[in-house]
């Protein structure tokens, strides 16, 4: 390493003159200039009909081996011999080795999470309990954009390890509402209201058809399941004006949805 | 103020402002000033604004669109063709008003309002379907059946068994945004489409006809088709036989 160390050392110092840092930028112009038209070609071939995160991946390893290349022809063209440097690799490899074993095993995982195509750039999805929108497919990870802004970093190891939820991954998407109505309720008239709501809104898809379940007894009312269908895009609106019109109706018709009551009672009450 | 009912498609003079009534509720103003192209929309007591930056000489066109959707249809009664049956029916499918510039003889719609209703709907699996809008119809083997009115495009359709079972209809995709539009005296007519139907396991193929929809009155073309079908027969066959009737 020392012998590495004092022959850069020397070599800029005493090598650097005005033609040598002509050469070094002339080499790294066109060095970046052929490694751009190498994407170019690899993307408009090879990647032409692949996914963005393909896309993302391959370009991101045709930089990381051209940079290194670049980087090795400049160190040659200073003078650095390459089999200083190649000897010192042998024991930097294995320092680097040992000290990236989790990076290895990140951007395997990620060539198998690109493999599986579970998803794409800008899906929605549900790792953990974390969700938000892929937002970029780098080497190692994968970057989240939460819906209140927040850029979150999940490693690939994490991801292959997890269950992972798309969320928008088909064109529409049932929304089941879980809804709890007194035991004293019609369920043929809740039935038809709901049935209403479904035909009534605009943004509801009347094909798939509406989903409605007697789902169980439960202690303080029946539990009925309403699902229905829409355009994964309008997911806020579909839940905020389902939920308003389930209760304006059901205020109209007099249906009550049972919540627990907390009755309080002063001492001086005699009961 | 204009009304629809009796309004010419076409290029219009906006020397004067244009007001025109849609529906009851809806009025549609048209004004220019220089280059500046306003078309407001007044709804419900409010009004929706949009301004547009033309050239100066620019024309400005009002027409009839259909919907930028295919329509599924679904019979209003209980339909069954025998084999080697034949339906001829019309479909009346509600029209969109559509504010265009015309620049070189190339038409480019700015606005477009719906004049009727029309439910969102998906045709197809889950998966890979796709979004079309849905429409139940009664199938009126003659256009005058229908109360015809200008707001309404009617598409002639005929469906062939070629099947050797009872074709029982369920549902078929019509595929509006590739048909042309035609304007009679009394009503506005879209292209012709052919549907032959082998069985329900296959796909079955679907063509639409460059032809006037009515054969016995001449028309005249007010509107292209907004997609244009691909040109390669062979593609464009494989688009309709591949949509026609597997929802």
């Amino acid at each position: 390493m020392s012998k590495l160390y004092n022959s850069i050392v020397t070599n800029l110092v005493e090598k650097i003159d005005l033609s040598m840092v002509a050469l070094v930028t002339a080499t790294l112009v066109i060095g970046i200039f052929l490694l751009n038209i190498i994407k170019l070609i690899v993307n408009r071939t090879v990647l032409n009909k692949s996914n963005k995160q393909t896309k993302m991946l391959i370009n991101k390893l045709v930089s990381y081996t051209g940079f290194s290349i670049l980087f090795i022809i400049i160190l040659g063209e200073i003078g650095i011999e390459l089999s200083t440097l190649l000897g010192a690799a042998g024991v930097m490899g294995i320092a680097i080795g040992i000290a990236s074993q989790k990076s290895l095993g990140n951007i395997i995982s990620g060539f198998f999470m690109v493999t599986e195509k579970s998803f794409e750039i800008g899906d929605v999805i549900t790792v953990g309990d974390k969700t938000g929108t892929v937002y970029s497919v780098e080497l190692l990870s994968i970057m989240l954009k939460t819906f209140d802004n927040r850029l979150i970093r999940i490693p690939n190891e994490s991801l292959i390890s997890t269950d992972i939820t798309n969320i928008t991954r088909f064109p529409i998407r049932r929304l089941d509402l879980d809804i709890l109505v007194a035991y004293k309720t019609d369920l043929q008239k809740v039935a038809s209201i709901l049935e209403r709501i479904a035909i009534d809104n605009p943004i509801l898809l009347d094909e798939p058809k509406y989903y409605f379940q007697i789902k169980n007894f439960e202690d303080s009312g029946i539990l009925i399941v309403f699902g229905v269908w829409f355009e994964k895009e309008n997911f806020l609106a579909v839940k905020n004006s389902l939920m308003n019109d389930i209760l304006i109706k059901f205020r109209e018709n007099s249906i009550e949805i049972p919540y627990n009551h907390i009755v309080i009672k002063k001492e001086s009450d005699n009961i | 103020m204009d009304n629809l009912e009796t309004f010419n498609w076409g290029k219009i003079n906006l020397s004067e402002n244009l007001k025109i009534e849609l529906k009851s509720d809806q009025i549609l103003e048209v004004l220019k000033e220089g280059n500046n192209l306003y078309i407001n929309l007044h709804k419900n007591g409010s009004i929706i604004k949009n301004r547009f930056i033309v050239p100066e000489d620019v024309d400005i066109e009002l027409s009839p669109s259909f919907p930028e959707l295919p329509i599924v249809i679904r019979s209003a009664s209980k339909l069954a063709i025998f084999p080697g049956e034949r339906l001829n029916a019309f479909v009346e499918v509600p029209m969109l008003l559509s504010v265009n510039t015309i620049i070189d003889g190339k038409s480019e719609s700015l606005f477009e309002e719906p004049l009727g209703t029309l439910s969102k709907s998906f045709f197809g699996n889950t998966e890979n379907g796709e979004l079309a809008y849905s429409l139940e119809t009664p199938l009126y083997s003659n256009i005058e059946d229908y109360k015809v009115n200008k707001l309404m495009g009617y598409c002639p359709i005929s469906i062939i068994n070629k099947s050797n079972s009872i074709m029982n209809f369920d549902r078929m995709i019509l595929r509006v945004p590739n048909l042309t539009i035609y304007r009679y005296p009394d009503y506005l007519a879209g292209s012709p489409v052919h549907v032959t139907f082998t069985s329900f396991e296959q796909n079955n193929q679907s063509t639409i006809k460059k032809r006037n929809p009515i054969q016995n009155l001449k028309p005249v073309m007010i509107y292209q088709p907004r997609q244009v079908a691909d040109n390669n027969l062979l593609r464009k066959s494989f688009y309709f036989i591949k949509t026609i009737y597997n929802g």
